[in-house]
């Protein structure tokens, strides 16, 4: 099938039993994927135009893929966005994600203009909490990446996660179409910058 | 390090002292601190710093406050640990009151004050969705829009204003506070004001969220915004500067926005005779690619009643989409080709209009996207085709015979990465053949490969699409079962048949048309050997206990005719 070209590829990368998966299905399941729901009568539709409405999202789960590195430098390099999921009760977990992240920075050249997501996922199992966020902020700060801390069990900022991440991409205009909204937050943190110098 | 140590010495001394002017140095000096260096915010929090300065909150020094502020709104900057901690400590709550207190001041002074404590907030909540929801439940929203009214002169005040809706606007919960205010009008009020490209901008920028809520899509029309958005799409049309072109993008996907809701589109249209409708139809024709899409995607919802639809097809839209999209064939825009297919498919919705839209030659038209490699494209073609052929049996047998059609939506059907294009596919390979009831068009359907995809169809998960599945079969079996005998077999037909009739969750109508199915098949011998093997017979006598009695009927007749055949 030919590659459509409004396909947006999210690489999700993470150790094994963080939660990646399960993240996945939960949002694409929920919410995300092009449903189609067929009417018997005839319904009158709004109409917005096609170009607000989200993109092909093609979300690559990479479960297993260190044991083929020729396939993880592949998804990495045809990569737009990418999720780096540790789990909060494991701070290997967030050890693994460094050798992830250098990759991705190796092959791309610099992240700047790629949106890139630090994910702490069971964020619910609070009793077995090895890695604060803090810690999680950090690393992102370092890695100039944004940072959220998600549960994929109680469905806790899943699709914030997603929002955030396509807010990050500046590059096209893309909307979540499920519920509207307008992600202008990125301009208005940069007015509010501006705003700097009054305070 | 010095300087904060000093600073936090200083200010602990000064807010156990309460001497103005001792304070008024060390603010002095922690402003100097953090301008000095992004890394401040954290010390000053792990300082614990952040209590005494939200007491300075209370002091009643005009100067004190404003350099409080201030230091408050720098802390809180780009800071997770500032906001916490001024959140802790009760800051926004404070200043939330002294807004609420001196908004009506307009004294210079004031106006600076207000300046401040706004910036201050909105560095507090921004990006903050639970500190944003913590304002909006102060309920700040009703007095900033007062403020906005009565200090518009202001160019600072005013702006930051406008920052603190678009934050605020962003959260649902704000949407209907805002709507119970006159924001619609400020906000109009103010945008008529402006002359300057930046300024529009702002209030745009604050328009788009607000404009979501139905209701204040209301308010805005009442208000007179939609005048304002023909004026500027008639000053910037023709403009060739980057402003004007990125204002006629925001004007005009503006009043897009005010057409999606049913009420303000119903006040705009006025019958089809309003002013803003036919300005609309103007853009139709127009060079201007983003017009002749924001005309397109107008019209397209416009046309959400059967009372629009109709009265625009009697008086000539049909033409003028037709034309715009004739424009677009080759290497056309694909955000035009969708919104006037869209257009099209909702005008083709009420009966009368169907027979005089495939006269003006719709279908011809839309024949031409067809190989289109664009799913929204597709979609929006596919349901047009559906729409035009219910009830118009002639034009099911023309498509429904169109080879090239056929092969395209066989080839769709198996489109799994774009559920919507697969499923209308589906559909509209059974439409063509359910409304047409024809022989030649069943012929053309099996020749094409399509068989095989209505049996997948029969076990959609959706009841609808069993359905229209099974009627199609039913028609197929009818009409040339000896043509479709393979097809039935190689997809396994009937043992598809016999799952819907076993479950016990099936709909009635499922069933009854699944029996009706099997009395046809069993006039193949192939078929008919497989309905044996499967023991239907059980299955179908324990249904004339169902409570449906059609079903029950149903069950009968053909418990007999198996019993017959055996």
């Amino acid at each position: 099938m030919p590659e459509q070209s409004n396909d947006y590829r999210v690489v999700v990368f993470g150790a094994g039993g963080v939660g990646k998966s399960s993240l996945v299905l939960r949002f694409v399941k929920g919410t995300f994927r092009d449903t189609y729901i067929p009417t018997v009568e005839d319904t009158y539709t709004q109409v917005i135009s096609c170009d607000k409405s989200v993109c092909t999202l093609q979300i690559t789960d990479t479960t297993g893929s260190h044991q083929f590195p020729a396939m993880q430098r592949l998804s990495i390099s045809k990569g737009h966005a990418f999720i780096l999921v540790y789990s909060i009760t494991s701070r290997q977990s967030m050890e693994e994600l460094k050798p992830i992240y250098q990759q991705i920075l190796a092959i791309k050249g610099s992240v700047d203009s790629i949106p890139i997501m630090l994910v702490g996922n069971k964020s619910d199992e609070t009793a077995q909490r090895e890695v604060e966020a803090k810690e999680g902020e950090a690393q992102a700060t370092t890695w100039k990446c944004a940072f959220m801390e998600t549960s994929a069990k109680t469905n806790f900022n899943v699709k914030e996660l997603f929002q955030e991440l396509l807010a990050l991409e500046k590059k096209r205009d893309m909307s979540l179409s499920i519920d509207g909204k307008r992600s202008g937050k990125q301009k208005r943190t940069d007015k509010l910058k501006g705003k700097c110098s009054i305070m | 390090m010095d300087n904060l140590t000093e600073a936090l010495q200083k200010l602990k001394l000064a807010s156990g002292d309460n001497t103005a002017h001792g304070v008024e140095i060390c603010l002095d000096c922690l402003l100097k601190a953090l301008a000095s260096t992004k890394f401040m915010r954290s010390p000053c929090v792990d300082a614990g710093l952040i209590p005494p300065l939200v007491q300075l909150l209370n002091s009643t020094d005009q100067e004190v406050l404003l350099q409080t502020g201030r230091a408050l709104g720098n802390i809180c900057y780009d800071s997770h640990e500032g906001r916490s901690a001024v959140h802790l400590a009760g800051g926004a709550q404070i200043v939330a009151e002294h807004i609420k207190s001196l908004y009506q001041n307009t004294e210079p002074e004031n106006e600076k004050l207000l300046t401040v404590f706004c910036g201050m907030l909105m560095n507090y909540s921004n990006d903050n969705d639970s500190l944003q929801a913590q304002l909006i439940n102060m309920g700040v929203i009703p007095t900033l829009v007062k403020l906005l009214g009565i200090h518009s002169h202001n160019a600072s005040l005013t702006e930051m204003c406008l920052i603190a809706f678009g934050n605020l606007a962003e959260l649902e919960s704000s949407k209907e506070q805002f709507a119970s205010t006159n924001i619609a009008e400020e906000l109009v009020r103010l945008f008529q004001k402006q002359a300057e490209h930046d300024k529009k901008e702002m209030i745009f920028e604050v328009l788009a969220p607000l404009a979501e809520n139905d209701v204040i899509k209301l308010q805005l029309v009442e208000a007179g915004l939609v005048e304002c958005l023909l004026d500027v799409v008639a000053q910037t049309v023709d403009g060739e500067r980057e402003e004007d072109i990125a204002q006629l993008k925001t004007a005009s996907d503006l009043m897009v926005l005010l057409l999606l809701g049913d009420e303000s589109m119903q006040k705009l249209f006025e019958g089809g005779k309003g002013s803003v409708f036919q300005r609309v139809l103007s853009w139709i024709p127009s060079n201007n690619h983003q017009l002749q899409l924001a005309g397109a995607l107008a019209i397209a919802n416009f046309a959400r009643n059967d009372g629009n639809c109709i009265h625009m097809v009697d008086t000539g839209i049909v033409q003028k989409l037709l034309d715009l999209l004739d424009r677009h064939v080759e290497e056309g825009n694909v955000t035009v080709q969708h919104a006037a297919l869209s257009a099209l498919r909702n005008l083709a919705i009420p009966v009368v209009n169907k027979s005089k839209m495939l006269s003006a030659g719709v279908a011809d038209v839309v024949l031409k996207f067809l190989q289109s490699e664009m799913p929204p494209v597709q979609f929006k073609l596919l349901g047009t085709l559906r729409m035009l052929i219910d009830t118009q049996a002639e034009a099911a047998d023309q498509l429904g015979t169109n080879g090239k059609l056929v092969e395209r939506l066989v080839e769709w059907c198996e489109a799994k990465d774009h559920a919507g294009v697969m499923g209308e596919s589906n559909r509209l390979l059974s439409a063509l053949i359910r409304h047409s009831k024809s022989k030649e068009v069943v012929r053309s359907v099996i020749q094409g490969g399509g068989v095989k995809h209505l049996v997948t169809m029969a076990t959609s998960e959706h009841m609808i699409m069993q359905n229209e599945a099974l009627v199609a079969l039913g028609l197929i079996a009818a009409l040339d079962l000896v043509a479709a005998e393979k097809d039935f077999v190689g997809a396994s037909l009937v043992s598809v048949l016999h799952k819907l009739l076993s479950d016990e969750r099936s709909a009635p109508e499922i069933k009854y048309n699944s029996m009706i199915l099997i009395c046809a098949l069993m006039g193949s011998e192939p078929l008919h050997k497989e309905v044996q093997s499967l023991a239907f017979i059980d299955v179908v006598s324990k249904l004339r206990a169902h409570e449906n009695k059609t079903v029950s009927h149903q069950a009968s007749l053909t418990e007999q005719r198996l019993t017959a055949q055996s």
